[in-house]
């Protein structure tokens, strides 16, 4: 047995073993990534059961109705700390941390809680989850609806028979939503034109009637609240929900996420204008770097003198790709905006100084920034595949007669074409991830309007844009209220890999593809 | 025309009768063959000014930092203005200007105020600075905080408070400059009349206090009052303030100067012959002598005092040609005066110095009518200079350091321009251990930013660097091994197929976004690392282990099955092994933990080796930027290994080697330069990762290369302090000179990985 244990160490296959296990950690490492983000990204549209419960560790014991948001391992000596008369276990004990929602009524919206002392614990059908434009989440009982101040149901009713409040809530939900959708196509048009009149006061009278209704709601602790409908944004009971309801808030939640404006302080709702401004900044940034980056390719490897210096400028161009990306941010601010904006501003804006027009961080200047950024990478890649491009495909042409930018126009670039699309993807998708340098070249928390409109000239070059990888940044650091944004920053950052990984992949196919070409191509000539 | 020569040429071509034939036949077909040749031409111009513009445009990155950083190596400039002959007699117990240096202010000995325009050297207004009674002045100072408010004692045992004013009078529109009291001419008496021999003012924080020395230097009368009026800018009288008044005997004391420095506690006296009695202020009257030091060296004497800008340092310049900068260092309990730096500008006396309003600057003049214009903090001397025709007497510095006031023998005044934006830059101060005010020792700090104008800006790039290094080497320390494993196993053990599926995997992980890395590092991460440190530790144990151990069960499993395992199976077989074995560590680290470090891992390092534990710490940077360079290090790794020329290890097969022992004794050391490179590159990325260290750790700029706190990089750096650093300030241009450092480097360490490797690859053309 010994000796075998020892020539089984000698012949070295433990450590071959262990390289393997490096490679399984790193997939591991990857794979449970992605699997994290995916998880609770895509887990945070889902709607949590919502549980009510007494809670015997406060004196005197309170009733309490939330959704469980995290669960975590702690050690009971550090509680025994925080709250020396609790009876505790010695061991690590579970807690559970509670969003109780409800932040405008009592304050706090997450507490803590030792699952040991809640007591009576049930999952009521008639427990309702509200998400409101402001105040974040509202969890209670509906006890009554009234309109213009009168109920229309006896609030006394015992919660049991008020079933058919119910369905009267989603009937006049719908009412506002379908008023604040004829809102808004008024606020459009009325940006759109000027005359405006009789739009004004339709508005007005539209702004009253979404006022009409309120519903009343019993909640933890027994007090009644109401609330006006217009700030509801979606109402559903989860407890009583079967999977395909489920499925139905799951969808539009998400759908809300995609294609909507972003709602309380930009910690719940859509991420349309940091989609919108990603995507803008990065098609602005393709225009630019794309033949920048494949004139500056074809020089090189067409046109340059074959010599030490050329070999120099390939070495630092592709060096430049690794220089840290704050490195150019320091640029964009220094030279593009401070220099060249500050002078276009002298030049053409200057009725408006010493307020900057662009003179300050701006789309054009990130953009500008991120195709410097990412000129290395095209440049790089359209390179390769023009060296891979077999000899004797040139020399055919260039032995037909045709000149040199005959063969590199008819030939040679048409078959370079997916490698100069491979380099595009490569520098999109690190465009669209970077975020360090478009802090200070552009990017804020909150655009006050796109930078694509109706209004002339249509693209606002200078105006400052959201972006979905500086929304993760602002959220995840600068919120006010880290916790409850949590689940939201996990989704924006699960769509951020999503879209990246999704662009690197096909690139990845690309690339392949276009290399078994090639090899095809040349074992053919 | 372009086409001719190329006909000629054809025509000894032995095609040339066909060409001839072509051309004869119509002249038509000739010119498309001389617009293609055109076009040819154009393309290749056109092509060769974009491509050689767009690279110079990502060079200019080079040019355009240098450019932003040059100007902190330059001097001051001082732009000569003309004397105003013959303006004033005697000298000047006061000379100022306003900040915009367009009136000046000299009050001379018998307290004859004269308001100059430095324009044309006109005498704009004169007044005469006498007490309440009618009596003469004898002494004046200048508030500490540089309000522009004075002192006046007078012969009586009066002392005033009064500033002047250059502003036109409402309603008036010619400039009348005037002296003001902004607390209704209330004066400070002393108690047996006697002459004011010194006084000092200080103003701040809603206080004004006052110290009054006696001509018999027995007596000092110090008031401060918790005025709302700062300043001086409200004129409300100090009746009815509540004022804390106290009468201080020392009685082997000749105090010629006094000096009140910002902090309220301390008292600065100073004798003619160079010493000072440093008085504590303390609560409910108490005062004591807490140090006594000489200021001017032996066989030297003091020529004059000042305090510099923030009100904490003082300048003791001697009749040696040295000015000493002295502060109160706490040290315990006790506090003394420090002698911090001595500067020897000149070798005669030095006559008078003045200092700037802001920023640590001072001008000092020596008795043969040289000029020196230093730094204190960067130690830098920005100007010198010396004069000549008539010597110059006096000088005043403009509250913003762009304005110099000189007045010659010949009583003639002049305005200089200054420009010295850059003086708190210096190399030194960048890179070594300077003293800062109210520091106990000279240290490395950066720390660039205060509430307050009269901030001492600490410029020391040593713990941003040294944060830097220790985050990268954290990284590193998690990502080189994994990394370089997992290339040997794809680049030598692993077949192709399988290789080509594997690799884009693991280099998947370049592609996610740094900020999504940050945020699961700081925002999941920390707090799990938090909770279960033991836990983590373990895993680093049983990782390894278990896959040892799962290796030699496999090998025992019978033949059959054995060749179901192939390779692809081994990669599948050891992802559950490994999440098993961190299941197993997170199950067993608690009662671990109970049993032998008390019950809580962190807790127990803490207090065995006082490791300070915080939640965002170097590990958790090293764990994240490790996942993020892992990518950039195998993929140039592998291929390193991969391209190893395989003949070279069936040699070493053939005679009899394992695979294990052909990869450590031929494959791998053929490659280390592709895997050193690699490593390179990897460190590279690191250095100038910006957003895993924003977001992972604390940002304070802190030496200490503990595991478990944090540090503030370069990078991170940039990213916090660039929006908020002002144009063009010293602050600014030192950020473009930490990211020019940074370029440098990664730029560097990449060229020379680049260079290994692309020697790697001509030798195994070769092989």
């Amino acid at each position: 047995m010994n000796g075998g244990a020892s020539s089984w160490f000698r012949s070295g296959a433990p450590w071959i073993w262990l390289n393997a296990g490096a490679v399984a950690a790193c997939l591991a490492m990857v794979f449970g990534l992605l699997l994290l983000l995916g998880i609770k990204g895509l887990g945070h549209f889902w709607p949590k059961p919502v549980l009510q419960g007494t809670y015997l560790a406060m004196d005197p014991p309170i009733s309490v109705i939330g959704e469980i948001a995290e669960s975590e391992t702690v050690d009971a000596e550090l509680l025994r700390i925080s709250d020396p008369g609790l009876p505790l276990p010695d061991a690590a004990v579970e807690r559970h941390l509670l969003k109780l929602g409800n932040r405008d009524i009592t304050g706090n919206d997450f507490a803590w809680i030792l699952p040991e002392f809640l007591d009576e614990v049930e999952y009521p059908e008639r427990i309702v989850t509200l998400e409101r434009r402001e105040w974040g989440n509202f969890y209670g009982y509906l006890t009554g609806i009234s309109q213009n101040g009168e109920p229309i149901a006896q609030p006394e009713m015992l919660p049991e028979e008020t079933g058919a409040l119910w369905p009267e809530l989603q009937r006049r939900l719908d009412r506002v939503r379908q008023l604040r959708q004829e809102i808004e196509q008024i606020e459009r048009s009325i940006i759109a034109d000027m005359n405006f009149g009789a739009e004004r006061l339709r508005l007005l009278e539209l702004n009253h009637q979404l006022q009409r209704d309120s519903a009343i709601f019993r909640i933890a602790g027994g007090s009644s609240v109401e609330l006006p409908m217009a700030d509801i944004v979606r109402a559903y009971r989860p407890n009583a929900m079967n999977w395909f309801e489920s499925m139905r808030v799951y969808l539009s939640r998400l759908l809300e996420f995609l294609t909507d404006d972003p709602r309380e302080s930009y910690t719940e709702g859509g991420l349309l204008p940091a989609i919108y401004g990603t995507a803008m900044m990065v098609l602005l940034m393709s225009v630019i770097v794309t033949p920048l980056g494949v004139l500056a390719a074809v020089y090189l490897s067409e046109y340059a003198p074959k010599g030490w210096l050329t070999r120099a400028i390939r070495v630092s161009v592709n060096n430049l790709a690794g220089v840290p990306s704050i490195v150019y941010g320091m640029f964009g601010l220094g030279f593009f905006i401070y220099l060249a904006g500050g002078e276009i501003d002298r030049l053409f804006y200057s009725e408006s100084l010493p307020a900057p027009t662009f003179g300050t961080p701006g789309l054009l200047w990130a953009s500008l920034t991120l195709a410097l950024l990412t000129l290395p990478v095209v440049i790089v890649a359209t390179e390769e595949g023009l060296a891979n491009i077999p000899a004797s495909l040139r020399e055919g042409s260039l032995a037909l007669g045709a000149t040199k930018f005959e063969t590199l126009w008819r030939v040679i670039l048409p078959l370079a074409r997916p490698s100069m699309l491979t380099g595009l993807i490569l520098a999109v998708a690190r465009a669209a991830g970077e975020v360090a340098p478009l802090m200070l070249v552009g990017v804020v928390k909150l655009a006050p309007s796109l930078p694509l409109d109706t209004e002339f000239p249509y693209l606002h070059l200078e105006q400052q844009f959201m972006h979905l990888g500086y929304y993760v940044y602002d959220l995840a650091t600068q919120s006010p209220n880290v916790e409850a944004a949590m689940s939201q920053t996990f989704a924006a950052a699960f769509l951020l890999v999503a879209v990246v990984t999704a662009l690197n992949l096909s690139a990845v196919v690309l690339r392949g593809r276009l290399r078994e070409r090639y090899r095809a191509m040349d074992a053919g000539s | 025309m372009a086409s001719h020569p190329t006909q000629e040429k054809n025509s000894s071509n032995p095609d040339a009768v066909s060409r001839k034939q072509v051309r004869n036949q119509t002249e038509q077909q000739l010119r498309p063959a001389a617009r293609r040749r055109f076009w040819d031409r154009v393309v290749r111009i056109v092509v060769s000014i974009g491509g050689l513009g767009t690279i110079s445009a990502i060079l200019l990155i080079f040019f355009y930092l240098v450019y932003e950083v040059l100007p902190l190596f330059r001097g001051a400039d001082m732009t000569e203005g003309e004397f105003f002959p013959e303006l004033s007699e005697g000298s000047a117990r006061l000379l100022e200007t306003d900040t915009a240096a367009e009136v000046a202010l000299r009050i001379d000995e018998e307290g004859r105020a004269e308001f100059y325009d430095l324009s044309n050297g006109e005498l704009l207004a004169a007044e005469s600075l006498t007490s309440n009674n009618g009596a003469q002045l004898t002494t004046i100072a200048e508030d500490s905080a540089g309000s522009g408010l004075f002192a006046a004692g007078f012969a009586d045992g009066e002392a005033l408070i009064a500033s002047w004013n250059a502003a036109p009078e409402p309603g008036a529109d010619a400039v009348s400059p005037r002296l003001e009291f902004p607390f209704d001419r209330q004066p400070y008496q002393l108690p047996e009349n006697e002459p004011v021999r010194a006084l000092a003012l200080r103003t701040g924080q809603g206080r004004v206090g006052i110290a009054v020395v006696g001509a018999n230097g027995r007596s000092v009368l110090f008031e401060e009052y918790a005025n709302a009026a700062t300043a001086g800018l409200v004129a409300a009288p100090l009746t009815g303030a509540s004022g804390d008044r106290r009468e201080l005997a020392f009685d082997a004391l000749s105090a010629d100067r006094i000096l009140l420095p910002q902090d309220p506690r301390w008292m600065f006296l100073i004798s003619g012959s160079g010493e000072l009695n440093l008085v504590e202020l303390g609560p409910e009257g108490q005062t004591r002598i807490a140090d006594t030091v000489s200021l001017a060296p032996d066989a030297e004497r003091l020529t004059d005092v000042r305090l510099l800008a923030g009100g904490m340092s003082l300048l003791a310049a001697d009749s040696g040609g040295g000015i000493g900068q002295w502060f109160v260092v706490r040290e315990g309990d006790s506090s003394r005066m420090q002698e911090v730096r001595r500067f020897a500008l000149f070798d005669n006396a030095i006559t008078t110095i003045d200092v700037e309003q802001d920023r640590r600057n001072f001008i000092a003049l020596g008795e043969e009518g040289e000029l020196a214009l230093i730094n204190t903090t960067a130690e830098t001397e920005s100007l010198r200079r010396s004069f000549d025709g008539p010597a110059i007497q006096d000088v005043a510095l403009a509250p913003a350091g762009d304005m110099l006031l000189l007045e010659n023998e010949q009583g003639g005044l002049a305005l200089w321009r200054l420009d010295n934006p850059y003086a708190e830059f210096s190399l030194s101060a960048l890179w070594t251990e300077t003293w800062y005010e109210s520091y106990p020792e000279p240290a490395l700090v950066w720390q660039t930013t205060a509430a307050d104008d009269a901030f001492e800006p600490k410029y020391s790039l040593a713990p941003l660097t040294f944060g830097t290094l220790k985050a990268a080497l954290y990284a590193m320390l998690f990502a080189a091994p994994l990394a370089v494993c997992a290339a040997v196993f794809t680049g030598y053990f692993m077949s192709r197929a399988l290789r080509r599926q594997v690799k884009p995997l693991i280099e998947l992980m370049e592609a996610l976004p740094t900020v999504v890395i940050g945020f699961l590092a700081g925002l999941w991460l920390a707090p799990l690392v938090d909770a279960n440190l033991g836990a983590l530790t373990l895993a680093v144990l049983l990782l390894p282990a278990s896959v040892l151990v799962a290796s030699a069960a496999m090998m025992r499993l019978p033949e059959q099955f054995g060749a179901l395992l192939r390779e692809g199976w081994q990669l599948g077989a050891l992802i559950p092994v490994l999440v098993l074995a961190c299941w197993l560590a997170w199950l067993l680290a608690p009662p671990l933990e109970s049993l032998f470090f008390d019950g809580s891992f962190r807790d127990w390092l803490s207090l065995r080796f006082g490791l300070d534990y915080v939640s965002r710490n170097a590990m958790i940077v090293g764990i994240a930027m490790g996942f993020a360079v892992i990518p950039a290090i195998y993929s140039i790794a592998d291929d390193a290994i991969f391209t190893v020329p395989r003949h070279l290890s069936y040699g070493a097969l053939a005679l009899g080697a394992t695979s294990w022992q052909t990869m450590v004794w031929l494959i791998f050391p053929a490659a280390a330069p592709g895997v050193l490179s690699a490593l390179m590159i990897g460190f590279g990325r690191a250095l100038g990762e910006t957003m895993i260290v924003l977001m992972a750790t604390g940002n304070t700029p802190i030496m200490d290369m503990n595991l478990f706190e944090g540090m503030r990089t370069l990078a991170a750096n940039l990213a916090i302090e660039i929006p908020e650093s002002e144009v063009g300030s010293t602050h600014y241009r030192i950020l473009f000179l930490a990211s020019l450092v940074l370029l440098l480097f990664t730029f560097l360490i990449n060229s020379i990985a680049e260079l290994v490797r692309q020697r790697l690859r001509k030798r195994y053309r070769m092989i």
